[in-house]
C-alpha cells in the first residue's frame, strides 16, 4: 500500500466513525442508546439493514465464492423476498405496537420469561459465534496487506470496533452505516468497471461469458432435487425463505435496525428496499468474481492465493518438489493460455469445430492444473498446520493487491473495513442490548435508572466484543467464511423461528409447551447436523417445523388450566 | 401463555404506502415479487445459454 492509499484508507473511516460520533453526542437515554432516536427514514432503515446482513466477509468471501463455485451461491438468497415480506406484513407491526427493546420481549410478553430467556440465548449464542467470524474476515485482508500475524491483527481490530461501538450504540450504527455502504458501493463498482478493462482486448463481453460458461461458473440456477446438493433452486426459495425468515425476522440485530425507522411505513419500505436490491447486489459480486476467474485464464495466477502458503511458498524457494509444482503449474498455464488463444481465433472465425476442440483442450490443461494446486496444498498442509484455509477468501484481496492502482486500493480496504465495522457495531450493540434488556434488567435488577442501564450494556457490549475476538482466533478452522457465517446460523435459526411462528400463529399453545419443544427440536437439529449429509439450508426449515408441530401436539398432552384458558384470551 | 398472539390488521393511516404507483401494500408486495419472479427468469436463461 501507498502513501496514497493509506490516505484513502485512514481518511474515509476515521471520518465516518468521527462523524457517527458528533452525531450522537450528549444522548444517554436508554431508548435512543438502544434503539436510536426513532426517526430514521426509509432509505436509511434500508441500507442499516444492508449493511447490517453484508459484511466484510459479504465483500471479502463471495468473489471468491464465484471464483470457485460460479453463480451457484446466489440461490441461497431465493427465499430473501418472501420472508422479507412476511416480516413487513406480520412482524414489524406486532414490534412496533408492542413497542419492545428487543425481539425477545415479545415472546415473554406472549409466552412467559422462560421462552424469552430460551429465544435470547439462541440468539446470544450463534450470534455471539458468528460474530467472531465477522472479525475475522478484515483481519485476512489487514495480515495480508502488512504483513502482521493474524492473531494480533484480530485482536487490534476487535479491539477497535469495540471501542467504537461501545461508544456510539444503536444511532451510531444507523447514522454511519450509510455513509459505509457508499464506501463500500464506491469500491466494488470501481473494482468491477476496472477488472472489465484489464480482460484481454480481444475478448468481447459474449466471449468472456461463453469462457465463464464452459467452466461452469454461470450456473445460477440447479432445479436438482437432491437434498445432498448444497445450493438449488428448491433448497434456496423453500429451505432460504426459513433462514431469512429467522434472520431478518428474529436476530436481534436485524430486528433493532428496522426498528428504529420513525414509522412502520419507513420500516417497511427499507424491508421492500432490501427484497428489491439483494439479489442484484449479490449476483455483480458473485460475478466479480466469476470475471476474476475469467480474468486468471489470461494472466497468470499464483499457485495460490492463501497468503499463508504463497508465503510458505516463497520461504521455501529451495524445496525441490515444492518448487517442481510451482514451475509445472505455470507451464501449464502458457499452454493453457495458447490454446485460449486458439480458441478465440476459431471462434471469431466461425469455425465451430476448431472453437470446440480448442475449449476442450483448454479445459483438460486447466484440470492439470487444479490437480497440480491440490497436490502441492496436501503436501503444504502436512507440513504446515496453518495452511488449512480456504483459497477463496484470499482471490479477491490477491487481485487488488496485485491488479489494482494505487487508492483504488485504499478504497477496496477502506470498503473491506467500512463492511467489517458497520455489521460488527450491529452485531455487537444488539448482542449488548439483548443481555441488558433480557437478561439483566430481568433478572438481576429491574429498578434501575436508564444511566445505569447504559453503562450496563455497554459493558456487555465489550463482554461480547471481545468472546468474538476469543472466537475469530480459531476462524481459521472453517471451509469457506461466507458458508461458515451462514451454516452456523442454519443450526439456530429455525428453532428461533419456530417459537416466534407458534407466538403468532397459533394462539392456544402455551409456554410450557413451545418452551420444551424447542428445547427437544434445538437437540435434533444438532444430531441430525452431524448425522445427516444434506444442505445446511434445510435445517432451519426442520428446527422450525420440529417446533411447531411438537408445540401443538405437547400442548393437546398438557391441561394447565392457565395455558389452555390464554388461548381464548 | 400470558398473551394472545398479536396477529390484528395495521391502523388505517399505516397502511398508506406513500408511494405514488404502489399505493397499498399488497401492490408493493406483488411488486417484489414479480421482480424476483423476472431475475430468476433471467438467470434461467443465463444459465441455459451459456452451458
Amino acid at each position: 500500500m501507498s502513501a496514497l492509499d493509506f490516505v484513502v484508507l485512514i481518511g474515509s473511516i476515521l471520518g465516518i466513525a468521527i462523524y457517527g460520533i458528533w452525531r450522537t453526542r450528549g444522548r444517554r437515554g436508554l431508548k435512543t442508546y438502544l434503539k436510536g432516536d426513532s426517526k430514521t427514514a426509509w432509505f436509511a432503515v434500508g441500507l442499516s439493514v444492508m449493511a447490517t446482513q453484508a459484511s466484510a466477509i459479504t465483500f471479502l468471501s463471495t468473489p471468491g465464492q464465484g471464483y470457485l463455485g460460479g453463480l451457484g451461491f446466489l440461490q441461497i438468497y431465493f427465499g430473501l423476498p418472501v420472508a422479507l415480506i412476511i416480516i413487513a406484513a406480520v412482524f414489524l407491526p406486532i414490534f412496533r405496537r408492542l413497542n419492545v427493546y428487543t425481539a425477545y420481549e415479545y415472546l415473554g410478553w406472549r409466552f412467559d420469561d422462560k421462552t424469552r430467556l430460551l429465544g435470547a440465548s439462541l440468539f446470544l449464542l450463534q450470534r455471539g459465534l458468528g460474530a467472531g467470524l465477522t472479525i475475522y474476515a478484515p483481519s485476512i485482508v489487514l495480515a495480508t496487506v502488512f504483513g502482521w500475524p493474524l492473531d494480533l491483527t484480530i485482536i487490534s481490530s476487535g479491539l477497535v470496533v469495540i471501542i467504537y461501538t461501545v461508544m456510539g450504540g444503536s444511532e451510531a450504527v444507523t447514522v454511519t452505516q450509510k455513509y459505509q455502504m457508499a464506501i463500500i458501493f464506491a469500491g466494488m463498482v470501481t473494482a468491477f468497471c476496472l477488472l472489465v478493462k484489464k480482460l484481454p482486448a480481444g475478448l468481447t463481453f459474449t466471449d468472456t461469458l461463453t469462457l465463464a460458461g464452459g467452466f461452469h461458473r454461470l450456473k445460477a440456477v440447479n432445479f436438482s432435487t437432491n437434498v445432498q446438493e448444497r445450493y438449488t433452486f428448491w433448497s434456496g426459495l423453500i429451505g432460504g425463505t426459513f433462514l431469512m425468515l429467522a434472520y431478518f425476522g428474529t436476530d436481534q440485530s436485524q430486528v433493532q435496525r428496522y426498528l428504529s425507522g420513525a414509522s412502520l411505513r419507513e420500516g417497511r419500505l427499507g424491508l421492500m428496499f432490501n427484497a428489491l436490491c439483494k439479489i442484484p447486489m449479490q449476483f455483480f459480486i458473485l460475478l466479480l468474481g466469476v470475471l476474476i476467474f475469467v480474468f486468471y485464464q489470461f494472466e497468470q495466477p499464483p499457485l495460490f492465493f492463501n497468503a499463508a502458503l504463497s508465503h510458505y511458498l516463497a520461504e521455501h524457494r529451495t524445496d525441490q518438489q515444492l518448487h517442481a509444482y510451482e514451475t509445472d503449474f505455470d507451464s501449464i498455464h502458457t499452454q493453457t493460455n495458447r490454446q485460449l488463444e486458439e480458441w478465440l481465433k476459431a471462434r471469431h472465425g466461425g469455425d465451430r469445430s476448431a472453437a470446440t476442440a480448442a475449449f476442450a483442450a483448454v479445459l483438460n490443461s486447466h484440470e492439470q492444473g487444479e490437480k497440480i494446486r491440490e497436490e502441492a496444498a496436501k503436501v503444504l498442509s502436512a507440513v504446515n498446520s496453518a495452511t488449512k484455509a480456504n483459497d477463496a477468501d484470499y482471490v479477491f484481496i490477491t487481485f487488488i493487491l496485485q491488479q489494482l492502482p494505487h487508492g483504488v486500493i485504499g478504497l477496496l480496504v477502506a470498503a473491506f473495513f467500512a463492511a467489517a465495522l458497520s455489521s460488527k457495531a450491529a452485531e455487537l450493540n444488539a448482542l449488548g442490548s439483548t443481555t441488558t434488556v433480557d437478561f439483566y434488567r430481568q433478572i438481576i435488577k429491574r429498578d434501575a435508572t436508564d444511566a445505569h442501564f447504559v453503562v450496563v450494556s455497554k459493558w456487555f457490549t465489550a463482554f461480547w466484543g471481545l468472546v468474538a475476538i476469543g472466537f475469530a482466533l480459531y476462524a481459521h478452522l472453517v471451509e469457506n467464511l461466507i458458508q461458515a457465517v451462514n451454516i452456523l446460523g442454519s443450526i439456530f435459526y429455525g428453532v428461533m423461528l419456530g417459537l416466534f411462528v407458534v407466538a403468532f400463529f397459533i394462539q392456544r399453545v402455551g409456554g410450557t409447551a413451545v418452551f420444551w419443544s424447542a428445547l427437544v427440536s434445538q437437540t435434533l437439529v444438532f444430531v441430525l447436523y452431524f448425522n445427516l449429509s444434506i444442505s445446511y439450508l434445510w435445517f432451519p426449515l426442520i428446527g422450525s417445523a420440529t417446533c411447531v408441530i411438537l408445540s401443538v401436539v405437547l400442548q393437546n398432552f398438557l391441561h394447565d388450566a392457565r395455558e389452555t384458558k390464554m388461548g381464548t384470551t | 401463555m400470558k398473551r394472545s398472539a398479536a396477529v390484528k390488521s395495521v391502523a388505517p393511516e399505516d397502511d398508506d404506502t406513500g408511494l405514488p404507483w404502489l399505493p397499498t401494500w399488497n401492490r408493493v408486495y406483488l411488486f417484489v415479487i414479480i421482480n424476483f419472479v423476472l431475475w430468476v427468469g433471467l438467470l434461467i436463461v443465463l444459465t441455459d445459454f451459456f452451458s
